[in-house]
This record gives C-alpha cells, structure tokens and sequence, in this order.
C-alpha cells in the first residue's frame, strides 16, 4: 500500500490520541480509585452499585436508628431498676412499720419516707427521652403522670411505642405507663350480652358524667359512649362465650369507678352494677402508685394491719416491672445485634462495591498506567522519527 | 527497427514535447506537492503517450487519482463518525446531569427515606421534622435540575437543527452547481479535477451534518442520498425543511411534505436525541418523580398532623412529575403539618414509618421506586456507552478508509520530490538534445557555406 505524507500524519495522530486518552482515562481511574466513575463506564456494574449504595444509605439509617433505640432503652432500663430499687426500699419501710413496737410518730417518720419514695416513683414515672417525648406515656406528648394530694392520673395513651430498624426488624421502644406504674386499675365487668341491638334507654352517670343510651345501641355503641363522655375511664368490650360481650369500664388513673345508674337501671340490665347500685364484677386497683399510695395511707391512719396486703401489692408490682425491665432489655439487645448486623452487610457490601468498580485493582491500574505511557513515548518517539526522515527527503530533494 | 525519417528539425519539434511533458508533470508535482495536506484532494497524474510517427510524447490527460467506491465509503464513514460523536456528546450531558453515582437523585433519594425514618423516630422532635423538610428539598430541587436540563437541552439543540437543515440545503445547492459546471467542463474538455475535489469536500460536509453518501461518483450522475433517497440529482436539488416547536422538530421534504426520517450524521443524532432519547429519559424521570408523589401523598393524607387538633388528608408533595414537584408550601412554612401520626397522637411516628418504608416497597411495576430510578440511570448510561462505542467504531472505520483513500489518491511527498527529479533530468536532456541538434544545425550550414 502506498504511504503518504498526510496518511502518515493521520495514523500517527490517531496513534497518539488513542494513547493519550487510554494515559487520560487511566490516571482518571488511578486518581479515582474505580474504574466505574460514571454509568456509561460500566453500565452493568453501576446497576450493581446504585443499588448496593441504596442498601448503604438504608443501613446506615438503620444502625442509627438502632444506635438511638440502644441509648433510650439503656435510659429506660435505668429507670426501671431504681424504680425496682424504690420498691424494694418501700417494702423494707412496711416491714420495719410492721414491728408492733413502733409508735404513732414512729409510723409518722415512716410515712414521710413513703412520700419521698412514691414522689420520686412519680419523678421517674415522668423521665424524658428526647425533646416532647416522655418513656412512658405511649405516643402522647402530655407528661405521663400528674400527682394530686389524693390521686395520680395518667395522661398519655395506651399505645405501644414501636421503631423499625431494619426491614423485617420493629422493636418496641415504649411502654404506656399504665403497663408499669398503673398495671391494673380499677375495673367494673359486666355480664354477658348480645352483639346486637340490646334496646335499652335511659341514662347513667360515670365519674359525675353522663351517659345517655338509646334503644337502637348496640353494646359497642354504648362503649363508644362512654368513652365519649370523657369521664376518665376507658370503656371496651369484650367477647365471651356464644358471640356474647361483656362491658369492661376501667379506671385510667388511681381515682376509684363512681358508677351511678339512672332511673332506667340500664347499668343493672348490663350487669354491672345490681339493684343496690354497687358494682357487681369489680376488679380493685392494685398497682404501683395504688399500692404505695394505699401503703401511705395506712400508715397515715396507723392502720398497720393492713400492710400486709399492700407488701403483697408491692411484690406484685415490683415483679410486673422486672418483667417489663426484662422485656425492654431484649428489645435493646434486638437493636444491638441488629446495629452489628447491619455493620457487618455494609462492611460487607463496600467490599463488593469496590470489586465492582475496581477499586481494589490498584495495581492493576498503575501497571496499565506504565504500559501505556510507554506505549504513548513510544508513538511520540516513532512520530518525530517519521516526521525527521520525511524532512530529511525533503531537503535531499 | 524505425524506418522514419529522422530529421534534425523533426529532432527538435520531439525535443520541445520532452520539454512540454516535463513541464506539466512539474507542474503536476508541484499542485500535488501543495495540496499534500488538503483534505479529500485527489492527487493528479499526467498521462504520457507517445506521438505518432516518433514525433516525441503527447500529454494524454491529467488524470484525478481515486476510487470511488473507497471515496464513498469514507465519506459515508465520516458521516457515521460525525453522528456518532455528536450523539455522544449530547447523552454525555444527559449523564452528567443525573450526576451519578454520587451527587445525584439516588443520594438524595435515599436521604429523604431517610428523613423519614427520623421521624418516625423521633415524631414530635422539630429537628427530625426540619431535616425531613431539608431532604424533601434537596430532592426536589434535584428533580427539577434534572427535569429543567433535559428541557434545555432540548431546546437548545432544536434550533440548532433548523439551521443545519439550511446548511445541507445551501451544500445540495452548491453540490448541484458543481455538478452543473462538471458534466460541462468534461463536455468542453476541460481539466474538472479541482472541481471534482470541491465537491467532495462538500459531500463531506453533507455526510458529517446529514449522514448523505454520494453514489456515482465521479463520474455518472453524481447523485447524494440521504436514508436511500436523493437529496441531489445531478443539478436538481430535494430540499429539506423543518418544523420545530422548542421542544420538539420534524423534518420533510420541502416538495411534497413526506416525513424524512433522519438518522445519520449530526443532524440525525440530534434529531433521535430531540425526539426520541431525551423525551424517553424525561417519561422516565417523571414516571419516578410522580411514584414518589403519589405513593407519599396517599400514604400522607391517610395520617395526622402535629396540629391541635391533629388534622388528616394533608399531602405532602404538590406537582405531577420532575419538572414541578415540590414540597405543600405549608409543609415548608410549619413542619407540624406533617402527617407523621398515624392516631393523631404527637409521638406516633407509625405514618410517617409506612412512608419510610415505602423506600423498599415495590410499586405496581414490581420493583422499588429506587429501582426504576437506578434503571434509569443505567439506561441512559448504556445509550452513551453504545454511542461511545459507535463512535470508536467509526473512527477505526475513518481511520481505515482514509488510509486506502490516501494509498490511492494521496500524495507522497517523497514521489512528487523523485518525479521532480526524473522531470528535471528529462528537462536537461531535452535541452541538451536542443543545443546538440542546435549544433549540428550550426556545422551544418557552416559546412554547406550557408
């Protein structure tokens, strides 16, 4: 084939543009560390990247999320085991109240701690977590527990405060209060009804508050009712045996049920209260702040023969704490293991990542590198060869 | 053996032709010598014949060096080579504009989801709330970034094609009135070789813009097709024209109005980025942009605010797809307008939690809203791999034919500096033949006492 001047010069600078854009991408991917810089480089590795830095950018919410959690239930555990101490403090005072040889200013002394104990039960009760949020007050914002002379009331709600770390991996963050300080409270239960429409009228008061029901109502509505009235009280229903329901009203603070049946004794016709007004199912309250409140009050009264009821309501408290205690323990070491895990899938990933985009093949890139600025002095010096020789035939010309 | 009869006059008229011959073959030499580096010149030749009757040497033809057949497929490959290359340069900016892997929307992406997360953790916490706002932000600026890029592009490359239309036509034109004075000038035996270059570096011109390959040439009726069909006939030139709105461009013959459908050189890579490429990136991106929109507002509207008290059916984004969407300016204004509650009490976060987890939801197309983007984002990366590719492709093949298209119809410097030699030897002996003959003639008549 004939060589020409211009043909020369064309395939000696293709020769060194190529080379110069090999040297220019290389020092790209060394500078760089990957060889997948942008999605046209690789579009099947940067499938697998984007999607790899997802998982990241999601994991790393994850073990954030987890590493929060870890802290606040670390805080509640806290919490929890004073309050276990406090108890324990509580009943070591009503078995010391309990030695007949105290006297009357004797209980007196004793009563005062109790009151330093059960203000501080309330303290702990109300332990922030974070800003406008509270341990134990469910999904509310109000501060859990407000203390009066004569009552605590709760003001959060019954829900259960949960947090996803990780698809799949939801733990529970929160307790409503009433699970711990106020496990059970005071609760009247009706006898079995209908499902249906119970064609009952009249009215009752719950709490000072009054209910009205219809003849068209079914046992449900009139929970709805209740709960309507906003009378402190919480009001369900629940199924019993042959699609039958029972009315449960509840206290939802240390205040006992005042269920007052109006002429029509619709409270009677649900079985819960009979024909002398009293409450006929009545579960009495016995929880934490109940049981110290109720302790105080004895020894307030001298009423030392009552102690031993309120040590066994202690007890009880104390254990559906550490249960509640050990319960939040698993949970933070849910989100701790669930912390490593995603550590380990991101470390993990990252490895991936960078054998995708070369990143690990360094020396691979140096090497190429080498090779081709050789390659590079090479055309240049084979250029200036041509070009010479072509000057040369010129001036011999 | 030669029976002619040699005379010392018939000596000198064979003398001059040696000398006329060497001269135009200098002359040649040095018209290739100079257009050594002139693009698409064809080198010329003088063809020699001996005279009659061994009367010297005749100047046959001054013969343009080519083959058509390589010319055409260079010409062809530089049109490839010119779309190719523009077409890697617009989806090189379509690319940039997606800025991934790491400034782009699936950074963002992940941190809105993200945000979410917070505050479904944190639900009455301001901060997690602010953050929230901040991300939406960040993600929908990027949005319409990406969406008011690939617009501008659009709209800058429209125009654009409109004034290359008008560029291949004025080069048809020209094309056709070289045509014209060809066809004549060989008529009239005329030398047309430089004519002949002007018009191939001008179907060069055609071929980089429009993709347009000369057939028959040089000779023939020179005809130049685009996409199989003429665009000049000898002297008749099929205009093209072009309707454009700013975003959009459709090109026809100027004649009968029928649809051209242009693909080659810069033009039809303008053209498939205009009508086909972008307007598929920029479906896609709002395909995403609206399933994030939709799939949050419903989820949004369904929870509770941190209002007093709570309210619900709030959404959360406005618009309907990349270009326009944009966090409820209420949102923006009061963070407690976020639907994070899922009962309306304020430490809920469980809303704002189906909302986070919407970021591993796959979505009526069976795969995540990250997924569809990142396919996106894949896809636009694979066009512009193919068209680098192309583009490698066709500057081998440019490579390839120019250098058949020089082995024939290039100059050799080195050649032209010998034939310059042989010319001046034969100019030499040409006069020497003068002066000897000249001599002779002296002695001659000084002999016959003249």
């Amino acid at each position: 084939m004939r060589v020409t001047n211009y043909g020369l010069s064309i395939a000696l600078s293709n020769i060194l543009n190529n080379d110069q854009s090999t040297l220019s991408q290389l020092s790209v991917d060394a500078a760089s560390g990957s060889l997948v810089q942008q999605p046209s480089d690789n579009p099947a590795a940067m499938a697998l990247m984007l999607q790899d830095q997802e998982q990241i950018g999601l994991n790393q919410q994850g073990q954030q999320t987890a590493a929060v959690q870890t802290a606040t239930l670390s805080q509640t555990d806290t919490v929890l085991q004073t309050v276990t101490q406090g108890l324990g403090q509580a009943q070591t005072l009503l078995v010391e109240a309990q030695n007949g040889t105290l006297t009357a200013s004797d209980l007196t002394a004793l009563a005062s701690q109790l009151q330093g104990i059960l203000g501080n039960m309330v303290s702990l009760s109300n332990t922030e977590s974070g800003v406008g949020r509270y341990l134990f007050n469910g999904t509310s914002s109000a501060t859990p527990f407000t203390q009066t002379a004569t009552s605590i009331t709760y003001n959060g709600n019954q829900n259960t405060s949960t947090v996803s770390l990780s698809p799949g991996t939801e733990i529970t963050v929160g307790e409503p209060g009433t699970a711990i300080f106020l496990a059970q409270t005071d609760m009247a239960t009706g006898s079995p009804q209908s499902a249906g429409v119970l064609g009952l009228n009249g009215t009752f008061t719950v709490d000072g508050q009054t209910v009205t029901v219809t003849a068209g109502m079914t046992l449900a509505q009139i929970a709805t009712a209740i709960n309507g009235a906003n009378a402190g009280v919480s009001a369900t229903t629940v199924p019993v045996a042959g699609g039958q329901q029972e009315l449960q009203i509840s206290s939802v603070s240390t205040n006992p049920l005042v269920l007052v049946d109006g002429g029509a004794g619709v409270l009677q016709s649900l079985g819960i209260v009979n024909a002398m007004g009293a409450i006929v199912n009545e579960t009495k309250p016995n929880n934490l702040f109940d049981a110290l409140q109720g302790a105080l009050t004895d020894l307030q009264t001298n009423n030392v023969a009552d102690l031993a009821n309120r040590l066994t309501e202690l007890q009880t408290a104390q254990t559906t704490v550490s249960s509640i205690d050990a319960y939040m323990g698993s949970q933070q070491a849910v989100a701790q293991s669930t912390n490593t895990r995603l550590q380990s899938q991101d470390a993990a990933i990252q490895t991936a990542v960078s054998q995708i985009s070369g990143a690990s093949q360094q020396a691979e890139i140096y090497a190429e590198f080498q090779t081709a600025t050789t390659a590079y002095n090479a055309a240049i010096a084979a250029a200036q060869t041509a070009l010479q020789d072509a000057k040369t035939a010129a001036s011999l010309g | 053996m030669s029976t002619l009869p040699l005379t010392l006059t018939g000596a000198l008229s064979a003398a001059r032709t040696a000398l006329d011959a060497a001269s135009a073959e200098a002359a040649v030499s040095t018209q290739n010598i100079a257009n050594a580096s002139t693009p698409l010149y064809a080198r010329e030749q003088v063809d020699l014949t001996t005279s009659p009757n061994d009367s010297g040497v005749a100047i046959s033809n001054i013969e343009r060096l080519v083959t058509p057949t390589i010319r055409s497929s260079l010409l062809s490959a530089q049109g490839q080579q010119s779309g190719a290359s523009e077409s890697s340069q617009i989806l090189s900016q379509v690319q940039a504009l997606f800025g991934e892997p790491s400034n782009g929307l699936s950074t963002q992406l992940t941190g809105f989801w993200n945000a979410w997360q917070q505050v479904a953790n944190s639900p009455s916490d301001p901060g997690a709330r602010d953050a929230l706002v901040s991300a939406t932000t960040q993600l929908t600026t990027q949005f319409n970034t990406v969406a008011d890029g690939l617009t501008a592009l659009q709209q800058s490359l429209v125009p654009a094609i409109g004034q290359q239309i008008d560029q291949v036509n004025s080069l048809a034109q020209q094309v056709a009135s070289l045509n014209g004075q060809i066809t004549s000038g060989i008529a009239g035996g005329q030398n047309v070789n430089s004519l002949q270059d002007q018009r191939d570096q001008l179907v060069s011109q055609l071929a980089a813009l429009v993709g347009a390959a000369p057939t028959a040439l040089p000779t023939g009726q020179p005809t130049v097709v685009v996409n199989g069909q003429p665009l000049v006939v000898g002297q008749t030139v099929y205009a093209l024209q072009a309707a454009t709105t700013p975003t959009s461009v459709s090109v026809t013959w100027a004649a009968n109005g029928q649809a051209v459908n242009l693909t080659g050189g810069q033009l039809g890579a303008e053209i498939q980025a205009v009508t086909s490429q972008i307007p598929t990136v920029q479906g896609q991106l709002n395909a995403v942009a609206a399933g994030v929109i939709q799939a949050v507002n419903t989820q949004s509207q369904a929870g509770y605010t941190l209002d007093t008290p709570p309210v619900t059916g709030v959404a959360f984004f406005q618009g309907t797809g990349a270009g326009d969407i944009a966090i409820n300016p209420a949102i923006a204004a009061n963070t407690n307008e976020i639907a994070a509650s899922a009962s309306g009490s304020p430490n809920d976060g469980a809303n704002a939690q189906l909302i986070a987890n919407l970021a591993t939801a796959a979505g009526a197309s069976g795969s995540t809203l990250m997924q569809q983007y990142n396919a996106l984002v894949v896809q636009v990366g694979t066009m512009l791999a193919t068209a680098n590719q192309g583009q490698t492709t066709a500057n081998n093949q440019v490579t390839s034919f120019e250098q058949l298209d020089q082995s024939v119809s290039g100059v050799s410097t080195s050649d032209e500096q010998t034939a310059l030699l042989l010319d001046e030897s034969q100019s030499q002996a040409a006069s020497a033949v003068l002066q000897a003959v000249q001599a002779m003639l002296n002695g001659l008549l000084t002999a016959v006492g003249v």
